[in-house]
């Protein structure tokens, strides 16, 4: 099930001199399965809205549904005597008959958020700085242990999250912190694969990585995208990033979304892209800067590859 | 063996050097150090091209080709009793008004380079010297930093005081320059990143490149000689990356500044002066951009890049083509392509 966004604003200090609207109406849905990059400036509301996605921060104005629940929405009664019966059991019974008290929503409202955490995986920017434990099983098995589930199944979990991350089993009762800035990272976003999330977000995942690290940890998010279908969202200010392992982008400015679809058709808009303070893959500038010279492409290039192969032959050139 | 005592500050002191790294060697030792450790030093199991080399490990110093430096660090960085090697006797001199790029994988020790230029390391063997001061000299460790002046990658972790030009006064109060010094001071270092009409402003509540450029402003201030950048453009967006290397190329150019910058990103490397390529603690290339990035499959056994176009006209020639190999901008391709243009 997609992740929508309907009509939502989010507005910072509200009533203050410095009120600032951070999203603007913003109408967004996130599909499932697929590899979204969202590109935008600093301020342009990225942070704010993939923050709501998993229930951090509430909108101003309007909804966010997740499975087809407004997640932000006050429980039904039937909801919550729904949770009462599951959290205590046989004991729910005289719960079931009683009226409701505000602790008891408050308490199926806290309950039904962590739900959403759990299919909704944030990871931060620079996540490696939220390492603690002293060995790399006990850091991913953190988030499943506290889901209480059994040994088997949280040792099941942390090997296939460490797989996920193309680290291998030797790892597991290494200190995390005897690894390359890179392999830490990888740990992180391990423990919040752990969780098994239906929706991985990352922010800024390869900030301050090698190009080696940054192909690493993209290829390895690609491949989990295209294996298990889980949706991958990609915050990036990597254009080149955005365009090689996107099957959608989403362009934000100043709080609203101005462009969503393939890389192909969101960096066809060079100019208002750059500005927006944003800007365009290398190849792509020099297509654009073949064309006005008299070159003529089939369709918008975004690899080197492809600008290789087009350049080879395929390519009419007139200039 | 030469003569020289490799480990004393050499006889002959270029009056151009700002900075000269003699075997420049550092090794982190305990926990306590560890904490001082720049996050990327910590790696030492790295896949590919130098582990999978069986051969000899060589005690030679780098070389020009893959050959000469293939496998020779083997075993040798990376951890023993608690101790990493960061740095293995690193030669390197930087001359006044340079605009030096120093590019490296995560864990090859440029940040640990970067941080003996302005004394917060110093050489556990070797020299360091910054405009002839050793900086083994507690002596000389307030002169070095008010001469060379860094910038991290985290903007907003070098913001210090709730109003812009508080925040850039605090270096140079710091100091216990004359207040009407710090103004003059203040007002001229706003101007020279551009960020004068922000005076007044909330640091918090300014774009990425724009805080950059604010904690560039605080280090000018200082009035150093050099400026020492660790992936200052890391965290920024693609406008706030062209502000913040635009500003250094002015500042490189009017002022004569000396800028030694680490960057991932190959594209803003092409605009320095010389760009300098480390790998497991030592230096292994050094030359112009043009020298460097055309060697594209020697940067990809070091496992770095090279900039997009110089990879694509490596690729085309391989084709048949016959394109300058050392092509490094988009507007270069297009001439190449384009030659009547």
């Amino acid at each position: 099930m997609p992740i929508q966004l309907k009509d939502i604003s989010y507005i910072y200090d509200r009533g203050t001199p410095g009120e600032k609207r951070a999203l603007d109406h913003v109408d967004l849905t996130f599909p499932d399965g697929e590899f979204i990059g969202i590109i935008g400036h600093t301020g342009s509301g990225k942070s704010t809205m993939i923050q709501m996605l998993n229930g951090l921060i509430r909108p101003t104005e309007g909804t966010v549904i997740l499975n087809g629940t407004d997640i932000f929405k006050e429980p039904e009664d039937e909801q919550v005597r729904e949770y009462l019966k599951t959290r205590f059991g046989e004991d729910s019974r005289e719960f079931l008959k009683k009226k409701l008290t505000g602790k008891d929503r408050k308490a199926a409202k806290a309950f039904f958020m962590l739900q959403v955490r759990r299919k909704v995986g944030l990871v931060f920017q620079y996540p490696e700085h939220q390492l603690f434990e002293m060995t790399i099983e006990k850091d991913i098995a953190f988030g499943p242990g506290n889901l209480g589930l059994e040994e088997d199944e949280i040792r099941r979990r942390v090997l296939r999250s460490l797989e996920m991350v193309g680290l291998d089993e030797s790892y597991l009762q290494k200190s995390p912190f005897e690894l390359s800035g890179g392999q830490k990272r990888r740990v992180a976003i391990a423990g919040v694969l752990a969780m098994e999330p239906e929706f991985l977000i990352l922010d800024e995942p390869t900030a301050g990585l090698d190009p080696r690290g940054r192909d690493e940890i993209l290829g390895k998010m690609k491949q989990l995208q295209k294996e298990t279908g889980i949706t991958v969202i990609l915050v990036s200010h990597s254009m080149e990033d955005v365009a090689n392992y996107a099957d959608r982008i989403v362009a934000m400015d100043n709080g609203h979304v101005r462009y969503v679809g393939t890389p192909a058709q969101v960096f066809s808009h060079g100019e208002e892209l750059k500005a927006m303070g944003l800007n365009i893959p290398q190849v792509t500038e020099l297509q654009l800067q073949l064309e006005k010279l008299g070159y003529v492409f089939p369709e918008t290039i975004l690899d080197i590859p492809h600008m290789e192969a087009y350049l080879m032959g395929e390519v009419k050139r007139t200039c | 063996m030469a003569a020289m005592n490799r480990n004393s500050i050499p006889d002959t002191i270029n009056e151009q050097d700002m900075i000269l790294a003699r075997n420049l060697t550092y090794i982190y030792k305990d926990e306590a150090d560890e904490e001082m450790k720049p996050e990327e030093t910590a790696g030492k199991k790295k896949e590919g091209f130098f582990e999978k080399s069986e051969d000899n490990a060589g005690e030679t110093a780098g070389g020009q080709s893959a050959e000469t430096f293939k496998g020779q660090f083997q075993e040798t960085s990376g951890k023993t009793n608690g101790e990493t090697t960061a740095l293995r006797g690193v030669n390197l001199s930087i001359s006044k008004g340079e605009f030096v790029a120093v590019l490296g994988t995560n864990g090859s020790g440029k940040s640990t380079f970067a941080r003996h230029i302005n004394a917060l390391h110093v050489p556990t063997e070797g020299v360091m010297l910054v405009e002839g001061m050793d900086t083994k000299e507690e002596a000389n460790v307030w002169l070095i930093r008010q001469k060379a002046g860094m910038i991290f990658q985290n903007p907003d972790n070098q913001m210090v005081a709730s109003i812009v030009e508080e925040d850039v006064a605090f270096g140079p109060e710091n100091l216990g320059m004359e207040p009407e010094k710090i103004r003059m001071n203040v007002k001229e270092a706003l101007e020279a990143v551009e960020m004068s009409a922000f005076r007044n402003a909330t640091p918090s509540k300014l774009s990425g490149g724009q805080k950059q450029r604010i904690a560039i402003a605080g280090i000018l201030a200082m009035r150093p000689e050099c400026i020492i950048l660790d992936e200052p453009t890391a965290m920024l967006d693609p406008r706030g990356r062209t502000e913040v290397v635009k500003t250094l190329q002015k500042l490189n150019q009017e002022e004569h500044m000396t800028v030694v910058y680490i960057t991932h990103y190959m594209e803003e490397a092409v605009l320095a002066d010389r760009v300098v390529v480390m790998d497991r603690g030592q230096v292994v290339m050094e030359g112009t951009p043009r020298e460097i990035f055309f060697q594209v499959e020697l940067m990809k056994q070091v496992g770095l890049d090279v900039p997009a176009m110089t990879e694509l006209a490596w690729r085309l020639n391989r084709q048949g083509m016959n394109l300058d190999p050392a092509i490094l901008t988009v507007e270069e391709m297009v001439n190449a392509l384009c030659p009547s243009n």
